[in-house]
């Protein structure tokens, strides 16, 4: 990539470099996780280390095509860089977007070789409190950057070895929880100076000219497989998504962004202009130009995942064309705190795109991860607790099988229920799978969950980042959009009341009782054509009900004698396919084939602004 | 009359069988092809042959010491029985959610959800509660109990797992379920969470105990049946299973944990590895088993392995104390290929057994790290003393059109790259287990055996920096030698948290107490005398709001105030050791642990297997069995190099590398720039001279 040719490297010692660099990382990330403080980081694994080249661009990591070093270089020249320099920021406008929220820290390490950078090291995790509107930080009520916490712009936390300790204190005191903090940051230190000495090792094992060449034939690689896929998996021609968040935060209207990939000849061109201007709360979402061409990259490197995740996955799309002031790409200062409800649904909506040229040959529409911040004031000390609780979603089913039940998102993990109730005064009551929330399909759609939390507190508050409530989840390929997501507090009692599922400042108090149903994925493929001893199976397991089990997948089932009624499906089934017709590629309320077929139905049946959608 | 152990370890292919006379210490190696559909077939017919090799009386056997895989099959095989599982009102998606994550570097296009082994309308959600500090909310329903003692019978449940939420604060829910299961289903074997891993976080504590309810039966089955094999045999011999915490517990013990013998047979090769550089003279190695499929790594401090909670059993987390092994998915069947974009890649596929390496002539089209050997001169064509013989055309031709020719490279270029590659993969592996543990890698010696190992060994250690090698007498059957060594140990464990800076001292007391007595009313049972329980205190803290512990030993005799602010104190010192920083930051206790073990005098076999001789210094000067062509990437050719017999190898014989021995179990080379020698003990010695 830097060099259109770099001198080839033999392929023993490429792949022993590739190794070394996925053994390092694998290392680096074990003192992230086992040192770090905050829940978020070592229950969730938050947290990633990555190796970028020295132009910045990744060598191997989970940078996902961000700039990490534009913003540092701007005020940090290469030339005025030492060895044992520490670069710290959280900076999303400064960085333009290459952190997306302020939350997420980076802190990267020049690596010196021979007197020169030869390479950096990026530590990443996701921190639990720096300043903002509430503890926690960020949060559905925000609607300016400022509510979303402390900005740290690029600053040299280490200085040739030594802390600036008088940036350091500044930082810790913006924090309502500066122990958390400290222990975090001192994790994330640790792993980008492991992360150094592992690759100067590197260098000195393999020499730095093969190392510099190694590198630059594999984001070469990387970038020719990326590129060659695409364009043998994409025809010539148009392909247009548009997806919707149920809203900002604030207001009651939906926000929708769009994305069209054209190809003409070799060229192909990224464009999401057609996207909504920006929210007043906080889903926007700073979307670089690397960042929407390495979500595609990353679907193009499963053909050969021996080659590294780097720079290459940029290789696919010749050019993004965004929007200044639309909903991917906000002028300062708008709130970005929850843009996770954006940037999930773009994720998936770069598999839309892929569907249309693949034939619905790609993983149906994932639910938005949510977060819960339970907080509450603790008796004895009069301090306020927070707890952020990521609970999963269901994920879309695939081509050759179910989605994913109950996931977070990829490797991220749950706080255990005895972790919650011995550390804070809440009691998790019911943590269960949401029947009939996976969207049907020959392959259904994961299912969400059921959590039920109540208060042993006092008083407390509680805010909710939860998306899906009025748009589900898409089908496709004939599968059909997921079940959405629902809150409700007290249920079940006179004071039984709807809570609005992206909110904050909730009230509660002692007794009162939470619970979250959680949206599920899409399905996949035409749910008559589900073989029915798996229909079967999720009835009797409770994933399908089973008057669900009759009326989407038209499979009869004599409980009883746990059993499926071959003759009354059939019959059923029938019934079902003459009445509904054809599917189509795509389905979410209604089958449809293109995205402006279905914006065509939601702006005359979910107009906007919508009149509060919540009953209370 | 003279009275014997016997240790037998079963393995994938081959039942190993280790005969050692108590007084002298003499012993004597047999090895019987492993019977997989029921195992103790291949025990039986192993333990018939080696009395009547030896002519050794049944009745002079005391000792049986045996490492089994069966309750790690039954999990990998799906083989276990039908469990039912009973959970707290609320929870009966325990297993099915788990902790919601896929595997760090899965990715979600493709990964499937492993099945569970209990799906969920086998788990029965009970109306009782209790909390974290032991309180009891509610009370078990009896009725509700018996309800789902029906629904079990009904649903043909050969096993229970009880799991309910906060019993390891409180096991009195449980165990009050487990009466009424017994009345209702008097023959149902019922495993309690408060029993198997009474522990917090309610996914790994509920997923262990229905594994350990999994295998039950299949593993009293079959203790079962060896036990009676035994009487008809007319030998009085005491039957004792190796645990994945490398101690070794009754067969009556096993039956009724048997999760806790999963990993079963690395342990005892690790037990092995510690007895083995005892003898050498060395306190810290790092251990390297390389098999066929995989290789298993662990590091020994001061002779001591390491213990570990995180350890994972196929797809499930298994959060009880076992010997800290990393097994790395690379062995000497591990496929080299090239990928679309022309990486060069080895492992994680593996040839197995069937078809075997290319060289094995069963028409592999596959080229494996043992082609790769082949080819090179590093193995003979002969191995196991002459009963396979490998066919290098075959391994050539599969190399030359998988590897080499895509990638334009030499054969011997091809060959020696799959070699280094998958050296580095074991490289990766060690630094890991060793980093991890705040230690340099450049500190310890090398333990290789398993039938790669001692190939390899070399290889890694110049990667690593390591200066010694040392290979045992028997490479082979290092594991069973293991069983002779191994103690008898259980872990006791309780999860009492204990908020920062106001620790409950009598309490704490209390519990390390009640852990002691349990772990000495156990030793009684096995038979192990008072003089020679030992029991260890120790205890998992962690900085506040941190989620993993680090287990400290409390070293104080007793428990008070200062033998904790001691305990506090190592604790700091651990992680700073471990992660290069420590915290001015309160800290909490979360776990207590103790330790019981003790030796059965009988089984106190000092001598490790080998020629054990007496310490002599003559120098014997070998002359090589044979000459045949080695490739060595340090010379980046072949060269003509000797082939020893190990056999015929004594103490005090030298060998300087570039050198070959072959024995009946394995190979080793010895590279340019090693110096070999055999110790009194039989063991391989060989020092990098380089350094």
């Amino acid at each position: 990539m830097n060099r259109a040719n770099p001198a080839p490297v033999d392929p023993v010692t490429r792949q022993l470099i590739r190794g070394s660099l996925r053994a390092a990382r694998l290392e680096c990330e074990l003192i992230i996780e086992r040192t770090a403080m905050s829940a978020f980081i070592r229950e969730k694994k938050d947290y990633t280390v990555s190796f970028l080249d020295r132009h910045g661009q990744e060598i191997y990591g989970d940078t996902m095509g961000s700039d990490i070093l534009g913003c540092v270089w701007q005020h940090y020249p290469v030339e005025s860089m030492r060895p044992g320099d520490l670069y710290w920021y959280n900076d999303p406008y400064l960085s333009e977007g290459s952190i997306t929220h302020t939350p997420d820290m980076v802190f990267i390490a020049p690596v010196f070789y021979d007197d020169e950078i030869v390479a950096y090291c990026h530590s990443f995790a996701h921190f639990w409190d720096l300043g903002g509107s509430r503890p926690g930080s960020i949060g559905p009520a925000n609607t300016e950057i400022f509510h979303d916490g402390t900005l740290v712009p690029p600053i040299k936390i280490i200085d040739a070895g030594r802390l600036n300790d008088e940036a350091y204190r500044i930082i810790l005191r913006n924090s309502r929880y500066p122990d958390l903090l400290e222990g975090d940051s001192r994790a994330l230190m640790s792993a980008a100076s492991r992360a150094q000495e592992r690759l100067l090792e590197m260098f000195d094992r393999f020499g730095k000219q093969t190392m510099l060449d190694s590198i630059d034939n594999d984001q070469a690689d990387t970038a020719r497989l990326v590129r060659d896929k695409t364009l043998e998996l994409i025809p010539e021609g148009e392909y247009s998504v548009r997806d919707y968040m149920d809203h900002a935060g604030l207001g009651d209207h939906w926000h929708s962004f769009h994305l069209k990939l054209s190809r003409k000849g070799e060229e192909i061109l990224l464009d999401a202009s057609g996207s909504d201007d920006q929210a007043d709360g906080s889903i926007n979402f700073i979307a670089s130009d690397g960042a929407l061409k390495a979500y595609f990259g990353q679907y193009f490197h499963q053909f050969d995942t021996s080659l590294l995740a780097n720079h290459g996955l940029l290789a696919g799309i010749d050019a993004v064309k965004l929007r200044n002031g639309s909903i991917l790409r906000p002028e300062w200062p708008a709130a970005l705190g929850c843009r996770a409800h954006t940037f999930t649904k773009l994720k998936s909506a770069v598999r839309a795109v892929l569907a249309q040229a693949t034939d619905g040959n790609v993983m149906a529409g994932a639910a938005v991860y949510v977060i819960a911040y339970w907080r509450m004031k603790d008796h004895d000390t009069g301090t306020w607790l927070l707890c952020t609780d990521g609970i999963a979603v269901g994920h879309g089913a695939r081509p050759f099988g179910d989605g994913l039940d109950a996931i977070y998102q990829r490797h991220n993990e749950n706080y255990p229920g005895e972790f919650m109730e011995m550390e804070y005064p809440l009691r998790l009551e019911r943590y269960a799978i949401s029947i009939d929330s996976g969207g049907p399909g020959k392959y259904r759609g994961g299912c969400g969950v059921i959590r039920d939390v109540r208060l042993l507190a006092d008083e407390g508050t509680f805010g909710l980042r939860v998306e899906n409530s009025l748009f589900p989840t898409w089908g496709v390929a004939g599968g059909m959009g997921g079940g959405i997501s629902r809150v409700v507090q007290n249920t079940g009692t006179p004071e039984e009341k709807e809570i609005r599922p992206f909110s904050d400042d909730n009230v509660w108090k002692r007794g009162d009782l939470v619970r979250i149903y959680t949206a599920g994925g899409g399905g996949w493929g035409d749910p008559l054509e589900r073989d029915v001893a798996m229909v079967l199976d999720d009835v009797l397991d409770g994933f399908v009900s089973i008057e669900a089990a009759r009326e989407n997948y038209g499979a009869v089932i004599d409980l009883e004698a746990q059993r499926v009624d071959e003759t009354a499906t059939e019959v059923q089934r029938k019934q079902i396919r003459a009445a509904r017709g054809d599917t189509k590629m795509f389905h979410r309320f209604n089958y449809f084939q293109t995205e402006s077929e279905e914006f065509r139905w939601v702006n005359r049946n979910i107009p906007r602004p919508i009149k509060n959608h919540v009953d209370r | 009359m003279p009275r014997y152990a016997l240790a037998v370890d079963v393995g994938g292919t081959f039942t190993d069988l280790l005969l050692c006379e108590l007084e002298t210490g003499w012993q004597f190696v047999h090895k019987t092809p492993s019977t997989p559909d029921d195992p103790s077939i291949g025990f039986l017919t192993g333990l018939t042959e080696i009395l009547e090799k030896t002519s050794a009386d049944p009745a002079s056997l005391v000792h049986i010491l045996h490492g089994t895989t069966i309750a790690t099959n039954s999990v990998l095989e799906n083989k276990g029985a039908p469990v039912g599982l009973l959970v707290t009102s609320g929870y009966k998606y325990v297993l099915e959610i788990a902790r919601h994550g896929t595997p760090r570097l899965a990715n979600p296009n493709t990964w499937v959800k492993p099945v569970r082994p209990v799906r969920p309308r086998d788990c029965r959600e009970m109306n009782e509660r209790t909390t974290f500090d032991g309180a009891i909310l509610q009370p078990v329903d009896e009725i509700e109990i018996a309800r789902a003692a029906q629904h079990f019978a009904r649903a043909g449940v050969e096993a229970i797992a009880v799991a309910f939420l906060h019993s390891y604060a409180n096991p009195s829910n449980e165990q009050r379920a487990r009466e009424i299961m017994r009345r209702e289903l008097p023959d149902v074997p019922v495993s309690l969470s408060s029993e198997v891993l009474p522990v917090y976080r309610e996914y790994e504590r509920a997923i262990t105990t229905v594994l350990n309810a999994y295998v039950t039966p299949r593993v009293s089955r079959y203790i079962d049946n060896l036990k009676g094999s035994l009487t008809s045999l007319n030998t009085p011999a005491t039957l004792s299973i190796m645990k994945s915490n490398g101690g070794i517990i009754g067969a009556d013990t096993a039956v009724s944990q048997p999760v806790y013998t999963s990993l079963s047979g690395p342990a005892a090769g690790v037990i092995a590895t510690a007895q083995i550089a005892q003898t050498a003279g060395i306190s810290n190695c790092i251990s390297f088993d390389m098999g066929g499929t995989s290789t298993d790594v662990s590091l020994l401090r001061d002779g001591r392995p390491g213990l570990t909670l995180n350890g994972k059993l196929g797809d499930w987390p298994i959060q009880l104390p076992m010997l800290d092994i990393a097994t790395i998915g690379c062995g000497g069947g591990s496929i080299a290929a090239v990928s679309p974009y022309g990486s060069l890649t080895v492992g994680p596929d593996s040839a197995g057994a069937d078809p075997g390496p290319a060289c094995y002539g069963r028409g592999a089209t596959s080229p494996t790290v043992t082609d790769a050997n082949l080819v090179l001169g590093r193995v003979s064509t002969q191995i196991a003393g002459g009963q396979l013989s490998l066919d290098t055309r075959a391994a050539e031709k599969t190399i030359l059109r998988a590897v080499a020719e895509p990638l334009g490279m030499e054969l011997s270029s091809a060959a020696s790259g799959i070699i280094r590659i998958a050296n580095n993969a074991m490289v990766g592996a060690i630094r890991n287990i060793s980093v991890e543990r705040g230690h340099d890698p450049r500190d310890f010696a090398l333990v290789a055996y398993g039938g790669a190992g001692p190939m390899h060994a070399i290889d890694v250690a110049n990667l690593l920096g390591i200066e010694t090698v040392v290979v045992p007498a028997h490479p082979g059957i290092t594991s069973a030698s293991g069983l002779l060594v191994a103690e008898f140990k259980n872990d006791y464990a309780r999860t009492v948290p204990q908020q920062a800076g106001d620790f409950d001292v009598s309490g704490i007391a209390e519990v390390f107490d009640r852990l002691e007595r349990e772990g000495r009313d156990w030793l009684a049972t096995e038979g192990v005398p008072t003089p020679s329980h030992n029991l260890i205190r120790s205890a998992d803290l962690r900085y506040s709001h941190q989620g993993s512990e680090l287990t400290v030993p409390y070293r104080n005799p007793y428990v008070d105030e200062s033998g904790l602010r001691d305990l506090v104190e190592e604790f700091h010192q651990q992680h700073n050791q471990l992660y290069g920083f420590s915290l001015e930051q309160p800290v909490e206790i979360v776990t207590l642990r103790v330790t019981a073990s003790g030796q059965v005098g009988a089984t106190n076999i000092s001598t490790p297997l080998g020629a054990d001789q007496p310490v002599s210094t003559e120098v014997r000067t070998d002359r090589p069995e044979s000459f045949r062509p080695v490739y060595f990437d340090a010379m980046a050719k072949f060269v003509e190099c000797p082939i020893y017999r190990r056999d015929d190898l004594a103490q005090g014989s030298l060998i300087e590398g570039p050198a070959i021995l072959e024995g009946m179990d394995s190979t080793v080379v010895v590279n340019p720039g090693w110096l070999g020698s055999v110790d009194q003990h039989g063991n391989f010695i060989m020092r990098g001279q380089g350094h």
